[in-house]
């Protein structure tokens, strides 16, 4: 195939524009493996922990639920571009995280069934989400605030809202079986005993437990449910295929009649919906709201879009790309942990990689265009 | 033609009759902000009798001292049209190595350089980054916001106090009426930067690279290095508060600073100052930006309100800052 089209001298320069466009795009593949193998060679040396095992996988991947959703809320409007950025989403989360804590609680106290409980509290702290959402899409898209400020300023009001419903503290009381979502298991196996769903198998004595390896926990599920929600919408609806057109070009879009400002403000609204699920997920892993439950998220879900190739002018992105960016940053965080090392040297490290992902992909597009 | 006058006007050199009636409405919300500002003190000085007491002055201005230091240097950054998201964690920076250097009874001086050099390189990085790789000014600086900050932590894990009381008081004593040393340090450095922005080749050159870089590329004019130089000052004032701080606070958290940033910027943009280039704001409109956000914590102090309200009403005011600023285009 490569011979064919070296012969051919038309073709070569396209071919060779073409090479480095899909070497570009499948460099952060490269470099979650190498992630992967640098670690576990680290981690074989240092500490002589195997890093290769399904315990690790399954860490790496409930690590990266909260930067992939905030990551695919992040990803939605920089793809709608002309300086989309939202500032605000990880302070929705933590706002998200307080409303369904407090809902929960109240009809925790109040021995409501808990299908109930659940049901009400995760949609009440994912639909309070929709008012911040709607305001910043509303400020973005109609009033033409620029993005970077109208959410930054949002985001103080959220951030607020939350401290004020919260007083500051954690809210804590949860019902006793939100934790089973939160850090329980879709799937177990227990050796020579077969497979159970939500819970570990009946029969099982404390000493068993060990043997039972816990297969798909339930906020991953969850998460890949979402993505591949998200990932449909931007990849196969009309909503979709318009915001990469206004982040392409915004003259273009109003030209030919597309929507823009309720596709912008839709937009705004879907990213804090995500950071809602987020939201209420945390709360469902940590069995509390906190209004700074998405403190530390925004800068690692921003370099996950960033090293998934995501450009930051707009028209541009995928939901695999930033799937990708998401696991290389779990994978960092995870592994820093397993190998015993302080939390900041994740943000040391998420700082150089994100610095090399963009220097690479700026001069692979200066490669692809010379 | 039309193309060369953009690029003039956009240089700041000819002024256009077209601009006019959009200078005149910026210039309504200027007179407006400031009579608002007034109101606001009217209003606080008749509800409480302490506002007024030479205390209270002198601490509403102390307070201000680190907001507006980042503010100078971030207005610096986004007058060549960029962002600085990593002044935070420069002031954590040389906080600390300001206090840990003074523990290692380095003479004050020295201290306080090494302190200052350290914000002065990480400026020199990102400036260089951008300029150089053409990144995106957002995107480097977030990068650098993790870095910095764990090379705090990389130098101590634990808050450092500085054992020296001179460093304390040397900045703390009032000079003349409730000024102190750190706030003459700050009231300094805005005129310094009145002069430097508007009288001086390097900081009209800084301007005109927000309004329009091609052409001042085209002027012969070194583009790379006037944006390598606003990072710098930007990360010397960051650098520069982080010492004044540490002296007031008599302690070097290494989780100081974390969000420093974002007031920088809603200082910046309640002066008039628009992100992403295209003009726009002024060393007085950041002043008054430091100011009032001072003010507004001030007074909810005063009141007792609880702190979750001046975060509610730092995004409203904000916001409204930017509604009132928005051109008609």
């Amino acid at each position: 195939m490569t011979d064919t089209e070296l012969a051919t001298p038309s073709g070569s320069k396209k071919s060779r524009a073409e090479r480095l466009s899909t070497i570009r795009k499948a460099w952060p593949w490269f470099f979650l493996i190498l992630m992967v193998v640098v670690f576990a060679i680290i981690s074989k040396n240092a500490n002589n922990v195997n890093f290769l095992n399904y315990r690790s996988v399954q860490g790496i991947l409930v690590y990266a639920t909260q930067i992939l959703l905030i990551g695919l809320a992040e990803t939605i409007i920089i793809i709608s571009g002309n300086g989309g950025i939202d500032l605000s989403v990880h302070y929705s989360l933590g706002l998200a995280a307080v409303v369904a804590a407090f809902v929960m609680r109240a009809m925790f106290a109040a021995s409501l069934p808990p299908v109930l409980t659940i049901g009400t509290g995760f949609l009440a702290g994912i639909l309070i989400c929709i008012i911040p959402g709607w305001v910043n899409g509303t400020l973005v898209a109609k009033v033409k605030v620029p993005p970077f400020i109208s959410t930054l300023g949002m985001g103080y009001v959220v951030y607020g809202i939350a401290l004020l419903l919260s007083r500051g503290q954690a809210i804590a009381d949860q019902p006793d079986y939100l934790a089973q979502i939160g850090n329980g298991n879709l799937l177990y196996y227990w050796p020579k005993h077969g497979f159970t769903f939500f819970k570990v198998p009946a029969g099982a004595a404390p000493a068993d437990l060990q043997q039972i390896i816990p297969l798909i926990p339930n906020v991953v599920a969850i998460t890949l449910l979402v993505t591949i929600a998200v990932w449909f919408i931007l990849a196969k609806t009309q909503f979709g295929q318009h915001i990469y057109a206004i982040g392409g070009n915004i003259q273009a879009s109003i030209r030919s009649g597309i929507p823009v400002a309720s596709t912008l403000t839709r937009a705004y609204i879907l990213a804090a919906i995500l950071a809602g699920i987020a939201g209420v997920i945390w709360t469902a892993r940590f069995t509390s709201g906190a209004s700074n439950a998405g403190e530390p998220t925004l800068l690692f879900a921003i370099a996950a879009v960033v090293i998934g190739g995501t450009s930051m002018f707009g028209g541009e992105g995928s939901v695999v790309g930033t799937v990708i960016g998401a696991l290389i940053i779990a994978t960092i965080q995870y592994g820093l942990v397993v190998l015993g090392q302080q939390p900041y040297w994740q943000y040391v490290t998420v700082g150089v990689v994100v610095i090399i992902a963009v220097i690479v992909d700026q001069l692979g597009r200066a490669l692809e265009h010379s | 033609m039309t193309n060369l006058m953009d690029r003039l006007r956009a240089m700041g050199e000819i002024p256009l009759v077209k601009m006019s009636a959009e200078r005149i409405r910026r210039q309504w919300v200027d007179y407006s902000f400031l009579g608002a500002f007034f109101l606001l003190i009217l209003v606080a000085a008749s509800m409480s009798d302490v506002f007024f007491s030479g205390q209270n002055i002198s601490n509403l201005l102390r307070q201000i001292v680190t907001n507006g230091l980042i503010s100078l240097g971030m207005l610096v950054v986004i007058l060549t049209g960029g962002i600085d998201l990593s002044v935070g964690s420069v002031v954590a920076f040389s906080a600390i190595v300001v206090s840990g250097m003074i523990n290692k009874h380095l003479p004050l001086p020295i201290a306080i350089v090494i302190a200052l050099s350290v914000g002065v390189l990480a400026g020199a990085f990102n400036g260089f980054m951008i300029s150089r790789f053409k990144l995106q000014p957002f995107i480097v600086t977030l990068a650098t916001v993790g870095t910095i900050r764990g090379l705090v932590y990389v130098y101590s894990e634990t808050p450092i106090t500085p054992l020296d009381q001179s460093f304390r008081t040397i900045f703390s004593t009032a000079i003349f009426g409730p000024f102190t040393l750190s706030i003459l340090i700050m009231l300094a450095a805005f005129l310094v930067a009145l002069f430097f922005i508007n009288r001086t080749t390097a900081g009209r050159a800084i301007v005109a690279i927000g309004g329009n870089e091609e052409a001042v590329r085209l002027a012969g004019i070194n583009v790379r290095r006037h944006i390598i130089l606003a990072y710098i000052i930007s990360g010397l004032c960051a650098a520069l508060a982080g010492v004044l701080l540490a002296s007031r606070l008599g302690i070097a958290q290494p989780s100081l600073g974390a969000g420093f940033e974002l007031d920088a910027i809603a200082a910046c943009v309640i002066g008039g100052a628009t992100l992403g280039g295209g003009g726009g704001g002024g060393v007085l409109g950041t002043f008054g930006g430091v100011l009032t956000l001072g003010l507004i914590n001030n007074l909810l102090n005063l009141f007792n309100v609880q702190s979750y309200y001046q975060q509610i009403l730092k995004g409203v005011i904000i916001l409204f800052a930017v509604l009132a600023r928005r051109s008609n285009r």
